[in-house]
């Protein structure tokens, strides 16, 4: 009886043309959105230092140790890529001309002793333009302190400046993953809680008091556990599959990547998948009317994935440093975490929290579900 | 005005949706506007970037570079011990953009200083390769170089401490102009009140989308348009009345989520402009009426056009810039997403954010006031089109 059930349920579900496209088609779209919305900023960080294209302008009788030095910085290191590349302008007028066509992001005009940085917006780019002066400017200001106090001392000046002290070494996770891949994290969380949807639609199907179907059911002497734990594998296995073709439409056809092996996303896409049948299977067992059957998932799974940050990326860090407990109870930031902890950190105690706490939040919702639908009685019919 | 009351009543059913999208949006909005703070000027200022410092050694030496940090920086200082020290946990503030830039001082920085085994003894976490991450990076290497430098030339260590601090306040003056090329585009500012504006083309677009494509399609219930038909009215009077009541609703809508708006907006320099921030979203709302009455002419199930009001509006918005600015995207994209109406929206509230009460209204201000219009009649038209061929199928 199980597996028939079972089988009838994926039939009954394939027909709902809207539930094929909302767990289908939607993710598909919203996916293809962001990656052309910011696909370039997971392949390509925004936040990367690129070389800051500068325009130098020196006035009459100038030296040329500012020069010298904004030079050196256009070339590779080995602690840096090339910081500047520097045009040198006759004029100021010429110079501002190439900025105004954006063809540099900022101008060094070095007139009367004094460096002026000319550039169009702030930013980084222009904090970065003033700091090396500020640096050029401070080992001048060192230099001429120590040698008119300690001008003995000169000899241990030249070799400090030259020693090209560093104090800082980077601590790195060396994790190759995009910080923006939380948009598709989120994505696949909504995606997973969606299937929400495919529950209460199920639940409508089984109760007496809202369908045709459901009065037949009720009605019949089956096992109504057996059948509806039927449903919910049922659904599940039409999410997991949906979200299977998202995660490889990302992987493959979009080419970003996870940040771990494929078939670790899908098992843990395949979880979540569970937890949002089982969240529908509560939702549908709770409301009776039609309409927050199909208003309560939607508004439940936007509010998790909002927190989870599928609109504004961040949010749930903010979270995690404000109310963390948040972060535990919302489904959507669990898996994301879950998904992020792989992909970053590996298989950390954080990471089978987070799958801990999914399998709990499914059991918890079973458990309830199956507290209110037992031995329900209608009395208006 | 039978069909006119018949329309509002039949949006009572919907009341609870209304209710309910209206308080998700509004929570989305208030935490969006709280998170989001930053400014921008036409004078020259340094980017202040947050640094998380965890210091370990807390000598004079870590606490002079602190302090150097504090003048330019927005410093969190995390009182942790070698023990509660979590890498993991500060990389996350710094993934997440909490932090733009974390620096642990290890236990005896001072006395490595001072021997002169100081060499990459300070550790940071930084976004890859970031350009914040060069500039602190760079402001920590002066800095300390500074000292190091005065306490090899002889100088005590209060000294040194004293004169490095007293140098880079001195050094850290630099004459910086912006030239303005009057491109709105290039900037955006979340201290405005446009940020709030343009956050709710997503609330305001799904509200007007869904409710009036329900309302819509309840009224095209073989039921209720019986009923409609054997009214006595005439087929022009039932449109006018149907078209005032589609109205009526998306007025008062859209005048929520205007008071909404204006509500957060309250205390942002250019609260000022809000009259023209309000006819751009009066204009929104007969785009999403248009929307609305293209999605209910391909169905009448609430959860189709649940379906493909989230579809259309949230890749819209995620394309427009309303939820990730434009200017992240590529040039390609912002070409493509000028094609969509929510563009023409989000640019002309940069355009009022960035121009005074005296020349705001322009001709590309009308420009995009037009062009939300122009697809709100070609959705409304297509609308129209699908409509009538169904009708000539159905027969």
């Amino acid at each position: 009886m199980f597996l028939r059930i079972f089988f009838y349920k994926i039939k009954q579900l394939i027909r709902m043309r809207w539930l094929v496209g909302w767990n289908f088609l939607f993710p598909l779209v919203l996916a293809s959105a962001f990656y052309l919305g910011f696909g370039n900023m997971i392949k390509d960080d925004p936040n990367r230092l690129d070389t800051i294209e500068v325009a130098y302008v020196a006035g009459d009788g100038i030296n040329s140790n500012f020069l010298s030095v904004i030079e050196e910085l256009s070339k590779e290191t080995k602690d840096h890529g090339k910081i500047l590349e520097v045009t040198s302008f006759d004029s100021l007028e010429a110079a501002s001309d190439a900025l105004n066509k954006k063809d540099i992001e900022g101008i060094y005009y070095q007139h009367d002793d004094n460096i002026e940085i000319i550039v169009t917006e702030n930013g980084l780019i222009s904090t970065s333009l003033s700091q090396i002066v500020k640096s050029y400017q401070n080992y001048q200001a060192s230099f001429e302190k120590i040698l008119s106090e300690k001008p003995e001392e000169i000899d241990t000046l030249i070799a400090s400046i030259n020693s090209n002290m560093s104090f800082l070494k980077k601590y790195d996770f060396k994790s190759g993953v995009s910080q923006y891949m939380q948009f598709f994290y989120a994505l696949l969380a909504m995606s997973s809680l969606f299937s929400s949807w495919v529950s209460t639609a199920m639940m409508t199907s089984l109760c007496a008091n809202l369908s045709e179907c459901g009065k037949r059911f009720e009605l019949a002497p089956g096992h109504k556990l057996k059948a509806i734990f039927a449903g919910i594998l049922a659904g599940t296995l039409l999410q997991t599959l949906s979200n299977t073709v998202v995660i490889c439409y990302v992987e493959y056809c979009l080419g970003l990547h996870w940040g771990s092996p494929i078939y670790m996303v899908i098992a843990i896409t395949s979880l979540a998948s569970a937890l949002g049948i089982s969240v529908g299977t509560l939702i549908g067992s709770i409301f009776k009317n039609e309409l927050a059957l199909s208003m309560v998932p939607l508004a439940f799974t936007m509010t998790c994935s909002f927190f989870s940050g599928l609109m504004m990326g961040g949010i749930q860090q903010i979270i995690q440093n404000f109310c963390p407990i948040l972060n535990k109870i919302n489904p959507a930031t669990v898996f994301t975490d879950s998904l992020y902890q792989l992909a970053c950190y590996g298989k950390t105690s954080a990471y089978y929290q987070d799958l801990g706490i999914m399998v709990l939040m499914i059991a918890i919702c079973l458990i309830i579900s199956v507290l209110i639908l037992r031995r329900r009685n209608y009395d208006s019919i | 005005m039978t069909v006119f009351k018949a329309t509002l009543l039949s949006l009572r059913s919907f009341s609870q949706t209304i209710i309910i999208y209206f308080l998700v949006f509004a929570i989305f909005a208030v935490v969006r506007a709280k998170v989001s703070s930053n400014s921008s000027a036409d004078i020259y200022k340094d980017t202040s970037l947050d640094v998380a410092v965890v210091d370990l050694d807390k000598s004079d030496i870590s606490e002079a570079l602190i302090s150097y940090l504090d003048s330019s920086q927005k410093i969190t200082k995390l009182n942790l011990t070698s023990e509660e020290l979590d890498y993991q946990a500060i990389n996350d503030n710094v993934r997440f953009e909490i932090y733009d830039y974390a620096i642990v001082i290890p236990k005896d920085f001072k006395n490595l200083l001072l021997s002169g085994d100081y060499e990459d003894s300070i550790q940071y976490l930084a976004s890859a390769n970031s350009a914040s991450g060069y500039l602190i990076s760079q402001k920590i290497n002066t800095f300390l170089s500074d000292i190091k430098t005065y306490l090899d030339c002889g100088y005590s260590e209060e000294e040194s401490i004293n004169i490095s601090l007293e140098q880079v306040e001195k050094t850290d003056i630099v004459e910086t102009k912006i030239y303005s090329n009057n491109d709105y585009k290039s900037t955006t500012n979340s201290a405005s009140i446009s940020s709030s504006f343009i956050f709710s083309a997503y609330s305001c677009l799904m509200i007007l989308t869904v409710c009036i494509a329900s309302v819509l399609g309840f009224l095209k219930d073989k039921d209720s348009k019986d009923r409609i038909n054997i009214s006595g009215k005439s087929f022009a009077s039932r449109n006018k009345e149907l078209i005032l009541a589609v109205l009526l609703i998306g007025f008062v809508l859209t005048t929520c989520f205007f008071i909404y708006s204006a509500i957060l907006g309250r205390n942002q320099p250019d609260f000022h402009m809000l009259f023209f921030y309000g006819i751009n979203e009066f204009f929104l709302m007969f785009l999403g009426i248009g929307i609305a009455y293209f999605i209910c002419s391909i169905t009448s199930n609430t959860n189709l056009i649940n379906m493909l009001s989230n579809m259309i509006v949230l890749s819209m918005s995620f394309l427009c810039g309303v939820f990730v600015p434009s200017e992240f995207m590529s040039a390609t994209v912002v070409k493509f997403s000028q094609l969509l109406p929510v563009y023409w929206f989000v640019d002309c509230c940069k355009y009022i954010e960035h121009h005074s009460v005296s020349n705001v209204f322009s001709s590309h201000f009308i420009e995009c006031l037009l062009i939300q219009l122009v697809y709100a009649i070609i959705f409304f038209v297509a609308g129209i089109i699908i409509n009538k061929k169904r009708e000539q199928y159905a027969y």
